[in-house]
């Protein structure tokens, strides 16, 4: 039951001070803080965990215990995978955290993060070396890790696929620098079949119904008196069957565990009658979900965190693709409007827990993803708003309370992604308005008509199902539907597209991993005019995305049977109807795109590079190739020159603008040529969540006069800090000139406004103002930061005093004081766009 | 031998996790002299997988033969990782370290690439 929040008349105090943190922790029930204050926050704190944050060796064991007893087994490896997966739901301890409502955690106790050895050796390492995380007592545990570590060398999903890749491109991605990831179908982003079965209304058993008569079907054709290549092939579907069903099956028993704690925990151990029946409820919960569908709002969001729970268990999970008010909106409008059997604030105590149970999760993650995503476990970006698939307004008082809750518990991830479009009422947005104000750092928001065509546009999906898409990671569309969602996005087809500059001016060759990593283009030096030096770009940045490409194809090719996923695909209409694993390219249209870390930097470095030493004559090639060699030491002035006097993205400068939009051109040409498994295309997409810091000591001197060291620009199209001199239509004009259907997959752009002049309803109007620019010129995507210098200043000053301030970081949020001192310098240096 | 071949043999040690290799580090004790500690070697970019190269010897070394082998000459650098074993290296010499256990990158403002970038000569 929602208790609510004591009448504290500071709340307007805080309010007035611009001091949100303060006045939520006051406006928000008993319930959600506890509940807020009970978490541990196990973002990396500029890279490192937080103390008291364990790595969780439960799982770990479970998984190494269960693969040494199934090494004898003459079980298809697809079917031994689910019995793994199936022995740790069945073993791993469980608990129920006090006054929640929902259930369901990957790590055996709130402090710990799941490590799942199976997946990659590299990560096993890290495990095993890092300096904080290890739980006590420390000796002992280092030696249970070590064992593991030792036996799943040569074993893990990585061992088993490198020596499949080409040698080069395999060596080549490892180094680091030019992606950020490795191409695993168990380590990355996968979306869900929603329409299966959220739309759909289907329990895991409805499922598990349907893949028995598949298999009664198949059996009997596999044993008529005949035999052809098509009988032979019907023997791996029947083996997918089985281990998606071993799958499903374990996910309703855990749930059933579940339940029992909860009849155990209210007929034994609790006294409060209010609370016992809220522990009945939860067990109510657990035994109709997930083995039937939901029947109300609390039964749809427990569904959703078993199947993340589920997930997570399956595979690493760098995202959360969902649309959590269009699937479980109309549950939450049957019990607060039709059967009245919630609250609003009930509900809203349910749709604040739910924030916070996302905000939990954790696995352990290298290095360089924790670097990369600073203050957060992975980018959980929440599609909210949008259209239905016949295009009608799909938000819904679930979309308001959501933006509600946010606000009252100020997670910084979950974060939300607003979809917008011209039918959106202005009570939405007024409560999109607010979270932004109240400097949660989000929603972004994304302009629905333009991301509909374009996922028609370069992946071919029809219109109805391009309307039901969803973030797959920060910024990527992609449907939830039968054919349409994509159950691996590698990241590792992330590219660091600084490098492609760089690798002008050194003929690929990268002095950070020593080694050949770009196409051979001859000397800089030599390049007479800008068109050659703009074709060894094109040639740098071909070679560079097609690295990564081909590593992803062919990871996604051997994917269904390296490294297939059974829990997933028994979420899936074409893998039920199939047989084949979700991975499986000839079942899916494929959603690919190459994110493009480090984008801008290009535009301004060529930008100059053509100003200052074409057009003007004022430095030679071999000048300029010298200082970049030598971090522009001894060229300070010649480095200031190529700060100051050459043209910079975001100040609405055709000199600079049609050069980015050339550089895109290029890349949407390219696009085209590259295909995925699916038969699909590979645009870019540019945005930088914090690639910008984790590539700043990576990327050496460029031309637009960065110092190796310097952090590198925020994000997708975002002008470089401080460098957008004209004001924030000027950026939006820059950034209008380019086509966001036909040029790229989607484009990031971060604004800071100011907290002051966005006050009152006249701050609303200004910024509404805003948005309707943005939208007129045809942008996809913008996300604000709007808290102040001040207030960011004292933040590095005294911490402990602003744990809770929110920033916007790139495709995500998170908490100020999680970030490293570089990243937040690189968030106040970015410029504050006054409106009106 | 098909260049693939070749250079299949070069990196036939990144390929694969040396168990060995999992039972100490820099910081934790492991061996007085591994490639991660010699002012020579250069961590991969991300910097916490263990696997770099040496800036010294090129591609077609190797270093844990017997005699081990050294090649001077050529653009790429010989892969190796943190915690090999470099004791028969002649190459080797010990960097200076800001800190004293040796892990120095809890904020990537200290990031070893950037020193080592730097103090390349």
């Amino acid at each position: 039951m929602a208790q609510p929040a004591l009448k504290d008349t500071r709340v307007e105090e805080f309010e007035k001070k611009q001091e949100w943190w303060w006045a939520a922790e006051k406006r928000r029930s008993g319930r959600l803080d506890y509940l807020r204050k009970a978490i541990w926050k196990k973002g990396a704190i500029g890279g490192l965990y937080a103390p008291g944050v364990k790595t969780d060796l439960e799982q770990a064991v479970l998984t190494t215990n269960m693969a040494k007893s199934l090494e004898g087994s003459p079980d298809p490896y697809v079917v031994k995978s689910a019995k793994l997966f199936a022995h740790i739901l069945d073993n791993k301890t469980i608990f129920i955290t006090d006054h929640a409502q929902l259930v369901g955690y990957t790590g055996s106790l709130p402090n710990t993060m799941n490590w799942n050895p199976s997946i990659a050796s590299i990560l096993n390492s890290e495990v095993f070396n890092d300096p904080i995380s290890i739980p006590e007592p420390v000796d002992k545990n280092q030696a249970v890790i070590q064992e593991i570590v030792d036996y799943w060398a040569g074993k893990t999903d990585l061992d088993k696929m490198m020596p499949v890749f080409d040698i080069d491109d395999l060596m080549k991605m490892l180094s680091g620098s030019i992606g950020w990831g490795v191409p695993l179908a168990r380590g990355g982003y996968s979306n869900k079949d929603y329409e299966y079965i959220m739309t759909g209304n289907r329990g895991f058993q409805d499922i598990i119904d349907e893949l028995d008569k598949k298999m009664d079907e198949i059996d009997d054709a596999v044993h008529e008196p005949t035999a052809n290549k098509e009988i032979a092939m019907m023997y791996d579907r029947l083996n997918n069957w089985e281990a998606m069903r071993i799958a499903l099956e374990a996910g309703i028993r855990i749930a059933k565990r579940y339940a029992r704690l909860a009849r155990i925990m209210a007929e034994n151990f609790e006294e409060d009658p209010q609370r016992k029946e809220e522990l009945l409820k939860i067990a109510a919960a657990c035994e109709q979900v997930p083995a039937h569908p939901p029947r109300n709002l609390q039964e749809s969001f427990q569904y959703d965190i078993f199947i993340q729970m589920m997930s997570r268990t399956e595979a690493i999970e760098g995202a959360w693709p969902c649309r959590p008010d269009y699937y479980h909106g109309p549950y939450y409008d049957k019990d607060v409007h039709i059967d009245k059997t919630l609250t609003k604030e009930e509900a809203l105590d349910l749709v604040g827990e739910f924030l916070i149970r996302a905000a939990e999760v954790c696995q352990f993650k290298p290095k360089w993803a924790r670097e990369g995503l600073q203050g957060i476990d992975g980018t959980w970006v929440w599609t909210m708003g949008g259209v239905d698939e016949k295009g009608k307004d799909a938000c819904n008082d679930l979309t308001i309370a959501f933006m509600q809750a946010a606000r009252l518990v100020r997670v910084a991830n979950p974060t939300f992604a607003f979809r917008w479009h011209p039918q959106v009422k202005d009570e939405v947005m007024r409560e999109v308005f607010e979270c932004i104000r109240h400097g949660l750092g989000y929603p972004s928001i994304r302009n629905d008509p333009i991301l509909v065509s374009n996922a028609m546009h370069w992946h071919g999906h029809p219109i109805e199902e391009a309307r039901l898409w969803v973030h797959q990671a920060c910024m990527s569309p992609n449907p939830t539907t039968k054919h349409g969602y994509q159950p691996m996005r590698m990241a590792n087809a992330t590219a660091n597209c600084a490098k492609i500059i760089e690798y002008v001016f050194t003929s690929g060759f990268d002095p950070v991993v020593n080694m050949q990593v770009g196409a051979e283009t001859p000397d800089v030096s030599t390049f007479k005019d800008f068109e050659a030096f703009f074709d060894a770009w094109v040639l740098q940045m071909r070679t560079i995305f097609s690295i990564l490409v081909r590593s992803v194809n062919r990871a996604r090719l051997l994917a269904p049977t390296m490294t297939p996923r059974p829990f997933l695909s028994g979420l899936s209409e074409r893998c039920i109807e199939s047989g084949q694993d979700t991975c499986d390219p000839s079942i899916a249209r494929g959603n690919a795109w190459i994110t493009a870390f480090t984008w801008v930097e290009n535009a301004d470095s060529l930008a100059a590079v053509k100003k200052l030493v074409f057009d003007e004559g004022k430095y030679s090639l071999a000048e300029l190739k010298d200082a970049l060699a030598k971090n522009w030491n001894g060229y300070e002035d010649m480095r200031l020159d190529f700060v100051k006097n050459a043209p910079k993205w975001g100040n609405d400068d055709d000199d600079v603008d049609r050069i980015m939009l050339r550089c895109l051109d290029a890349c949407a040409k390219f696009s085209k040529e590259l295909k995925c498994p699916c038969g699909n295309n590979w645009p870019i997409l540019p945005e930088n969540v914090s690639g910008n810091i984790h590539y700043a000591n990576i990327v050496g001197a460029l031309p637009n006069g960065r110092r190796l060291g310097d952090a590198l620009y925020d994000g997708g199209i975002s002008p470089g800090p401080g460098l957008d001199k004209k004001g924030p239509t000027a950026v939006l004009k820059s950034c209008g000139k380019i086509d966001h259907v036909t040029q790229g997959r989607a484009f990031l752009l971060n604004q800071r406004l100011s907290p002051t002049q966005l006050a009152g309803e006249k701050g609303f109007q200004l910024w509404k103002a805003y948005m309707r620019t943005w939208a007129d010129l045809g942008l996809d995507h913008v996300q604000f930061n709007m808290v102040d210098d001040a207030t960011l200043r004292s933040a590095q000053k005294d911490p402990e005093k602003y744990q809770e301030v929110i920033v916007r970081v790139a495709g995500y949020s998170a908490h100020f004081v999680d970030i490293s001192r570089k990243t937040q310098d690189n968030i106040i240096q970015r410029t504050v766009q006054g409106l009106g | 031998m098909s260049r693939r071949e070749e250079k299949r043999k070069a990196y036939a040690g990144m390929l694969m996790p040396d168990k060995k290799e999992a039972s100490g580090t820099a910081s934790k004790g492991g061996g007085e002299k591994i490639c991660g500690i010699c002012k020579h070697y250069m961590e991969s970019s991300w910097s916490s997988d263990g696997r770099g190269t040496c800036n010294l010897l090129k591609l077609g070394s190797d270093i844990k033969s017997q005699p081990p082998v050294y090649v001077l000459e050529g653009k790429d650098g010989y892969p190796t990782k943190t915690l090999s074993d470099a004791s028969l290296c002649k190459y080797f010499e010990k960097m200076t370290f800001i800190d004293k256990d040796g892990y120095e990158c809890s904020d990537p403002i200290y990031r070893r690439s950037m020193r080592q970038l730097q103090d390349k000569k």
